[in-house]
């Protein structure tokens, strides 16, 4: 079986399963439009200010949000025995880490879309620069923690305290990304510099992290 | 071997007690920040030799994937608790010497802060050798330890544009360097190396006696039950 | 205060006090040790 007709099979899975029973997306909603709200209520969202800290704000909302998301991210394949299958067959494991991460990055990216219009609301925010521009900022910001969480989930698996090694893991590793993300978001709200060098950084880390963990991944799967 | 440990572990006493007294003695004193700029010959040296031993464990966690040799991963841990200690030196010498010196306990200065991201990459990286169950811990650990690797240079450029709007006050100075200082700034280094190397070779034993004990007590377990 | 000699004290106080773990680790192993050697041989 091709990389690409499994990943989309399991993608597919992923997505029926979740669909069925949308808990995990009704509770991960509600927690990103709490953390929105008690960050309103913690920064103050005088109008002035709010459009320099608006950029790193609510990456950190969507930051606490995608862990939540991704430390159930391989939940129901321990449960079921499920790795066990794949260490097994032939199939390509990088496969399965691609459609984990793309799933994440879905759900993930529509936690965003549906959280973001409550921040403008709430900050009272108004895009100086090029607002086209989050779209990619926010796809690849998305992207570096969705990639690398994904991995550090798995590299979780057999550990104690495991939804707390998850961000353990992740932080440390993502504070380029989330400098970058973070800086190119304000950039574009504010228009006070350039998101480019920003952007340029986001791109480099995603294929370096993208590729590392294509390669590594068959070697944690296979250690768990 | 053990023997030679306790002579080579009084030389290196002697070393850093000499350097010691360059630091605060011979080394001439700073034009504007005085005395307290001799924190310098503590803080740097130990920047040096963490970074080191980040490498080494870089290298060594590389080789582990490669080749899974036990003794290989003794030495990929060894190299980031010792590096860990090392580093954690840095973080706290920095902001003594920025408090008299700037005012300020923290500056965002582009080498503190990639310090303190690296500190937080590796402590990481023991939180989940002590945390991770079952016997692929190396494995696992190994991986993250690229990872890690990965992200420096990133964090280098990351923080380098960052908040560069303000200008940072550059603890380790910028510029060159009066030649005097720079002796005593590498003698403090050398010696902290032979240190550095002393610690690591003790925690490196440790380590493969660990391994070994495991071993034993893994066979023992197995020859308890088998029947008789 | 001299942050000149806290800065050093507080640099020895790290080394000595990982040198200080390691020793107590040390012992611990040797205890380890020690006590497999007694049961094997308690065995045997």
């Amino acid at each position: 079986m091709s990389v690409l007709r499994l990943t989309t099979a399991t993608l597919a899975k992923d997505f029926r399963l979740e669909w069925r029973s949308k808990d995990a997306l009704n509770s991960m909603l509600f927690f990103a439009l709490l953390v929105v709200v008690i960050f309103s209520f913690s920064f103050d969202p005088n109008a002035e200010e709010s459009r320099r800290i608006a950029g790193g704000l609510i990456w950190v909302a969507f930051l606490f949000s995608s862990v939540v998301a991704l430390n159930q991210t391989w939940a129901r394949e321990v449960r079921n025995q499920v790795l066990d299958a794949y260490r097994i067959s032939p199939a390509p494991s990088n496969a399965l880490f691609l459609a984990k991460v793309i799933g994440n990055f879905l759900f993930v990216a529509l936690i965003e879309l549906l959280t973001t219009p409550l921040f403008i609301a709430f900050y009272k925010l108004r895009a100086v620069g090029p607002a086209w521009q989050l779209f990619p900022v926010a796809a690849l910001g998305t992207w570096a923690l969705v990639v690398n969480g994904t991995f550090f989930a798995a590299v979780s698996i057999r550990t104690r305290s495991r939804e707390i090694m998850l961000p353990l893991l992740l932080f440390p590793i993502s504070i380029p990304a989330i400098i970058a993300m973070v800086s190119a978001t304000t950039a574009i709200l504010t228009a006070e510099y350039s998101a480019r060098f920003w952007v340029v950084l986001l791109l480099t880390y995603d294929v370096i992290f993208t590729v590392a963990c294509l390669l590594l991944f068959e070697t944690v799967l296979n250690a768990e | 071997m053990k023997r030679i440990f306790p002579i080579l572990a009084v030389l290196t006493g002697a070393f850093l007690s000499y350097a010691l007294y360059l630091a605060l003695l011979v080394a001439p004193t700073e034009q504007t920040m005085g005395d307290v700029q001799r924190i310098f010959y503590y803080h740097v040296p130990s920047a040096w030799t963490a970074f080191l031993l980040f490498a080494i464990n870089f290298v060594a966690s590389v080789v582990y994937l490669v080749r899974r040799n036990p003794a290989v991963d003794a030495i990929a841990v060894t190299s980031a608790e010792v590096g860990v200690v090392f580093c954690t030196i840095v973080l706290i010498t920095g902001p003594l010497w920025a408090r008299p010196v700037w005012g300020i306990w923290w500056t965002w200065d582009i080498r503190l802060t990639s310090t303190l991201v690296l500190w937080l990459m590796y402590v990481a990286y023991l939180i989940l050798r002590r945390f991770s169950t079952g016997g692929q811990t190396p494995v696992i650990a190994a991986t993250v330890a690229v990872f890690a690797a990965l992200d420096v240079p990133l964090v280098y450029f990351s923080i380098r544009l960052f908040r560069t709007q303000h200008p940072q006050p550059v603890i380790g100075g910028g510029g060159s360097i009066d030649p005097r200082m720079l002796h005593v700034l590498l003698m403090n280094w050398y010696a902290f190396l032979c240190l550095a190397a002393l610690m690591f070779w003790s925690r490196y034993r440790l380590e493969i006696l660990q391994q070994q004990l495991d071993e034993a007590e893994g066979l023992e377990s197995l020859e308890m039950r088998s029947p008789r | 205060m001299n942050f000149l000699y806290i800065a050093y004290a507080a640099a020895w106080l790290i080394l000595i006090g990982y040198l200080a773990n390691l020793a107590l680790r040390y012992e611990k192993l040797r205890k380890e040790i020690n006590n497999l050697g007694r049961e094997t041989s308690l065995r045997n």
